[in-house]
């Protein structure tokens, strides 16, 4: 009698077990900001699950209703409570994050968008292998204890603060692939660029869909490299500077300074 | 064989031989039941060898391998791998050889999910303490915030309406300029005339309570506290306004804020012909009014008697002249302490008749000046205050002195709430004017110390008696009051009030009864109640205070109206308040009941689970109340949770409407969800109604519907707001109301990329009302007369230093005293850092005159009202700092 009770138990504990391991799924919130943009403040918004490796960027003060984003025609930024510049637009933009693919997919700015309406295309690149460098130098973030990296992205050097006891091998911006989750990162010394994690939590039910979102099966469509596209962007440029010192475009060389449109970071001059 | 060769083999040897010792350490990670490959677990391995150690790292590939590379055969190999769905498995190989260099590991599976993190200090946005958030200004301010009040419209969860700021939909009750409460309660004045270059950081204060003995239960209240700079040098910022139309029509007002470490000074100037009066700041003596049962439950209730007296009444007001200003000026003194003063001068020249009963026409040119100093030390005061006033008719003077210091020699008996306890006064007024106010206060056992001196000095047509008279034993205190007022020759009002006190260990056990009678409408007031405090502050883990009360009150308005009553009980967080009312006719009974409290449970860490709840069921009265959208309901329940990290609030209401009324319909629907901090808002209200009463020959059609829903941070960006509204109103051909309005917004992310908002705005107002107040107990509604026409247009240039905003406004409010009616045409134009102009076409319009109009609780009466035309003028505001 004991014994079938046994079975009875292991057989229903079993399949819950089983399904607690495949559906760890959570999110976290980063804060951000950039101390050159005139203390820019945004958030970044992520999920995570070992199902299907997911990190989408948000800007969360985007939702918040004091600071709506208002543009132009052209997409520009022309409400006066905010500062975000057109150089600031990546950050906005979603972004999927696919380890087994060692793919990441996001949205960019359209060069074609950026004169006339906003216009956005999705492109797929190789994930960013970062060289992380070990540090050993550990420190506590409230109760977390975490230890640093440092790496060189886009020939600047970061310095990260991982927590080995969160093993989501993310954090914000494009960093990944370290044996866990990023809850600091910094940019120069005098922390030009800030990223801190917030919250974190068990996401009980995922508010993205990458489909919605515009990022498509992977192995059905063939998107272009953000690479292709310098060519388009350097035509609008071209155009930008013809513009400048015209009396209807007060900001081009504004924009023209602050839009630095080639990722195809080969040399770091 | 050479030595050459014999040497070379053994080095060859020794070479094979170290290669054939070191080798590729091949890690395979499976999953503990299912013997699955587990892809992607990062593998945190350290190798020592001969004191050597190389810590480093990787992640297992779809086939769960992982290799480390050249591991000797001698090195331990201490492995620590994580997986979000395993356990955390330490591994030490201390001899990779016995292995064959391949390892296969099982992990099992984790059986709870990862704890939820919040990181909470420091914040990259500000250093957070508990119950205390700071920002530092810099970090919020651009090129568009130039003052402080743009700087805080961008911190998160601050929303400014009208004259008020909310933090997280919490009103906040005060703002502190480097520790002084200059302006109270009209602090926008403050807000608005602040530079945001002079301000460093902003607080904002949760959970505040001045009292220091108080500090660890929760409040609700929320303060702002702007810190300067302290070595900044002293700094004026403000912002000063023109306006000038024909007839002599004008407008000068000047506000300005000037900072220095040591001394914070806020100073308003306004010369116009709008009745548009100057901050004022308030005397804090003079509700301390003799006869009033000094219960406070009891004040709650008290009505004064004009309400009741005249059954109708007008006031006509005319063009008036005011010219005024104030100077605040705070210095604190450290962190704990603070020294204030103020100086108020107003010269007011009012053009009014009045036809209320038993009021005398008031004088064209009044002249006011006061002056208050306070100097505060924590939770401990001691003010000063003058009055001068002067007028055609009567002149008076005021001095009060008032002081809360720690003289407490009892500690059980910490009732900070009350203030007055004691009052030894006599009042004395003479035929000739002369007023003569005395009185001394001390109060012992809630460690106060008033002293309250009252000079008054009165010259009018009035003849008034008060006295207050107390005994007071060691334990029990009995207090009278008595008013008499000579109101005309044949009318008089007399007002007696007794009360009995007696503070125990851990009760305060009090009964109070007053009776009022006026003559000429005999009118009876008895007010009786029954107050048992339990104060149980020395508990702070149960964080309750029970005190149970049973108050009745009985009025007799006049011979012909019925009686009312009102019962009010508490009892603890609950409290139970019922009103009713005898009439013959069966039609005008009616009965007012409501329940509201609270459950609160306190954690740890200060956080906390509340529910609140409310039922009420609150009298339609098809005579006297005003068919529109803010009916109140027959039935309300009110449900409510805030926990830790959520808040949830539904209700629910009722119409009922008595059936007896011909063709009447009614619906209503409420619903509210709030859910916090992940900011779930929806907001869901329908009415609609159908009304055509015959006896009254009133006609209503009400639509009125309001859908929002707004969805946070981290979910899809939602935010959608609707509004419908049509109503037509008549009654009695004295009431007209037309309103149409429709209003809908919706925001979207567009496939989360591109965000638009219009910025072209285009809105037209039209409404005719009329004004009336209701004094029914338990509720009191008042109704202005306005007719609002407004344009708004608003564009944005495309250069973001360029803010252009056209608008335009008519609006028209009558019966009350801050109405400004206005046509308000601006533009606003940003063109620098600091400078904000803003040119402003304002309707300078003359209240010709307005009618107050006071009912009884079962009388209606037909009202007169009148406007002049209308004269427009400009307006310029410049804001600097």
């Amino acid at each position: 009698m004991i014994l079938k009770k046994i079975i009875v138990l292991v057989l229903t504990l079993f399949p819950l077990c089983h399904t607690i391991a495949q559906d760890n799924s959570y999110y976290f919130i980063y804060d951000f900001v950039d101390r050159e943009a005139e203390n820019l403040k945004m958030g970044e918004y992520h999920e995570w699950s070992t199902e299907d490796h997911f990190s989408m960027v948000f800007d969360s003060s985007l939702a918040d209703q004091k600071q709506m984003i208002e543009r132009d025609n052209r997409g520009f930024v022309t409400d006066i409570s905010t500062t975000y510049s057109v150089k600031y637009l990546n950050s906005n933009m979603p972004m999927y994050k696919n380890l087994k693919h060692n793919t990441i997919i996001r949205t960019v700015i359209s060069p074609e968008g950026i004169l006339s309406q906003p216009k956005t295309e999705t492109i797929a690149e190789e994930l960013y292998s970062f060289n992380w460098e070990l540090t050993g130098e550990k420190k506590q973030i409230d109760s977390l204890l975490c230890y640093k990296a440092t790496t060189n992205f886009r020939c600047q050097t970061y310095e990260v603060w991982y927590a080995p006891e969160i093993p989501i091998s993310s954090g914000p911006y494009f960093f990944h692939g370290l044996p866990g989750l990023i809850i600091e990162a910094k940019l120069g010394d005098q922390d030009r660029k800030s990223y801190r994690l917030r919250k974190m939590g068990v996401l009980k039910s995922p508010k993205l869909n990458k489909e919605k979102l515009g990022f498509v099966n992977l192995d059905t469509n063939v998107l272009p490299d953000h690479c292709d596209l310098e060519e388009k962007f350097s035509n609008y440029v071209r155009i930008l500077m013809a513009k400048a010192g015209d009396p209807d475009c007060l900001n081009c060389e504004t924009i023209i300074n602050s839009v630095n449109w080639s990722e195809c970071w080969d040399d770091c001059k | 064989m050479t030595r050459q060769s014999i040497g070379f083999i053994l080095l060859w040897v020794w070479f094979m031989g170290s290669q054939a010792l070191s080798q590729d350490l091949t890690v395979v990670v499976k999953d503990e039941r299912t013997l699955e490959p587990v892809f992607h677990a990062s593998v945190v391995y350290t190798v020592v060898l001969d004191h050597d150690t190389t810590r480093n790292f990787g992640f297992t590939d779809q086939s769960g391998h992982f290799v480390i590379p050249e591991v000797h055969s001698r090195a331990s190999v201490q492995l620590d791998i994580h997986h979000l769905n395993y356990k955390n498995t330490p591994y030490l190989i201390t001899d990779p050889e016995d292995y064959n260099f391949i390892l296969e590991i099982h992990l099992p599976a984790r059986d709870h999910n990862l704890q939820e993190v919040h990181v909470q200090s420091p914040s990259l946005y500000g250093d957070g303490i508990p119950d205390t958030l700071t920002y530092g200004v810099d970090s919020i301010r651009t090129l568009s915030t130039p003052g402080i009040e743009e700087v805080l419209e961008r911190i998160e969860g601050i929303q400014i309406e009208g004259d008020k700021i909310f933090f997280k939909g919490n009103v906040v009750s005060k703002v502190f300029l480097d520790g002084v409460d200059l302006a109270s309660d009209s602090y926008m004045t403050v807000v608005e005339a602040i530079g945001s270059d002079i301000i460093e950081e902003i607080d904002i204060i949760s959970n505040y309570q001045s009292n220091p003995v108080l500090k660890a239960f929760n409040w609700d209240e929320t303060v702002i506290q702007f810190r300067s700079d302290e070595e900044m040098r002293y700094r004026l910022s403000g912002n000063v306004g023109s306006g000038l139309s024909h007839e002599e029509l004008l407008s000068l007002h000047a506000d300005l804020v000037g900072i220095s470490p040591r001394v914070k000074n806020l100073f308003r100037f306004t010369h116009n012909s709008l009745a548009s009066t100057v901050y004022r700041p308030s005397s804090q003596n003079k509700t301390h009014e003799p006869g009033r049962l000094p219960l406070g439950l009891l004040d709650q209730t008290y009505q004064p008697n004009g309400l009741y007296a005249p059954i109708k009444s007008s006031l006509y007001r005319y063009n008036r002249d005011i010219t005024g200003g104030v100077l605040l000026t705070g210095i604190p003194l450290g962190t704990r302490g603070n020294l204030r003063n103020s100086n108020y001068f107003q010269r007011t020249t009012l053009m009014q008749s009045n036809s209320m009963k038993n009021t005398h026409l008031l004088p064209d040119t009044t002249y006011h000046y006061s002056h208050i100093d306070q100097f505060s030390f924590d939770n401990y005061f001691i003010r000063s205050e003058l009055e001068l006033d002067y007028h055609t008719d009567q002149s008076f003077i005021n001095f009060f002195l008032t002081g809360n210091l720690p003289f407490a020699q009892s500690t059980e008996h910490n009732n900070f709430s009350e203030q007055l306890q004691d009052t030894l006064a006599n009042f004395f007024e003479f035929n000739d004017g002369l007023h003569i106010d005395e009185g001394f206060q001390y109060t012992r056992d809630a460690g106060e110390f008033i002293l309250d001196f009252n000079h008054h000095l009165k010259s009018s047509h009035f003849t008034e008696y008060w006295r207050n008279s107390n005994k007071r034993t060691d334990k029990v205190r009995i207090k009278k009051a008595n008013h008499l007022e000579q109101l005309k020759k044949q009318n008089f009002q007399i007002t007696n009030a007794l009360s009995f006190k007696k503070p125990m260990k851990k009760v305060n056990f009090s009964i109070g009864v007053s009776h009022e009678f006026q003559r000429e409408d005999k009118n009876l007031e008895i007010h009786s109640g029954f107050v048992n405090e339990l104060p149980n502050l020395n508990s702070r883990s149960k964080y309750t205070r029970h005190s149970y009360s049973v108050l009745t009150e009985i009025q007799n308005a006049r011979k012909h109206t019925p009686l009312l009553y009102h019962l009010s009980l508490k009892m603890g967080h609950t409290d139970i308040r019922w009103f009713t009312s005898t009439e013959n006719k069966e039609r005008n009974k009616f009965l007012h009941f409501e329940l509201n409290g609270n459950l609160t449970k306190r954690f740890s860490r200060g956080k906390h689970a509340i529910v609140r709840y409310k039922l009420e069921r609150a009298p339609i009265n098809p005579k006297t109340i005003m068919p529109d959208s803010t009916l109140s309901p027959n039935y309300l329940l009110y449900l409510g949770y805030e926990g830790p990290g959520i808040k949830f609030n539904h209700q629910l209401s009722i119409i009922y409407i008595d059936q007896r009324i011909d063709k009447l319909f009614d619906y209503d629907l409420n619903l509210t969800i709030n859910h916090h901090p992940s900011a779930v808002v929806m907001d869901v209200f329908q009415y609609l109604q159908f009304s055509e009463l015959k006896y009254t020959h009133r006609k209503v059609w009400s639509i009125t519907g309001h859908f929002n829903w707004t969805q946070h941070l981290i979910d899809s960006h939602w935010q959608i707001e609707g509004t419908l509204s049509s109503n037509y109103h008549q009654l009695n051909k004295t009431l007209n109301s037309i309103n149409i309005s429709t209003h809908f917004q919706s925001f979207t992310t567009e496939n989360s990329v591109v965000y638009r908002k219009r910025s072209i705005e285009l809105k037209l107002t039209h409404e005719l009302y009329y004004t009336r107040i209701r004094t029914n107990p338990g509720f009191n509604r008042i109704d202005n007369f306005q007719w609002s026409q407004s344009v708004n247009f608003k564009y944005l240039a495309q250069s973001e230093k360029l803010h252009l905003n056209l608008r335009a406004k008519y609006h028209r409010l009558g019966g009350g005293n801050h109405s400004l009616p206005t046509l308000d045409i601006s533009i606003n134009y940003h063109p620098s850092n600091n400078l904000q102009l803003r040119l402003t076409g304002h309707n300078l319009l003359n209240q010709k005159y307005f009618e107050l109009i006071r009912f009884t609780p079962q009388s209606t009466s037909l009202q007169r009202y009148g406007i002049r035309h209308r004269f427009v003028g400009l307006f310029i505001q410049y804001f600097f700092s």
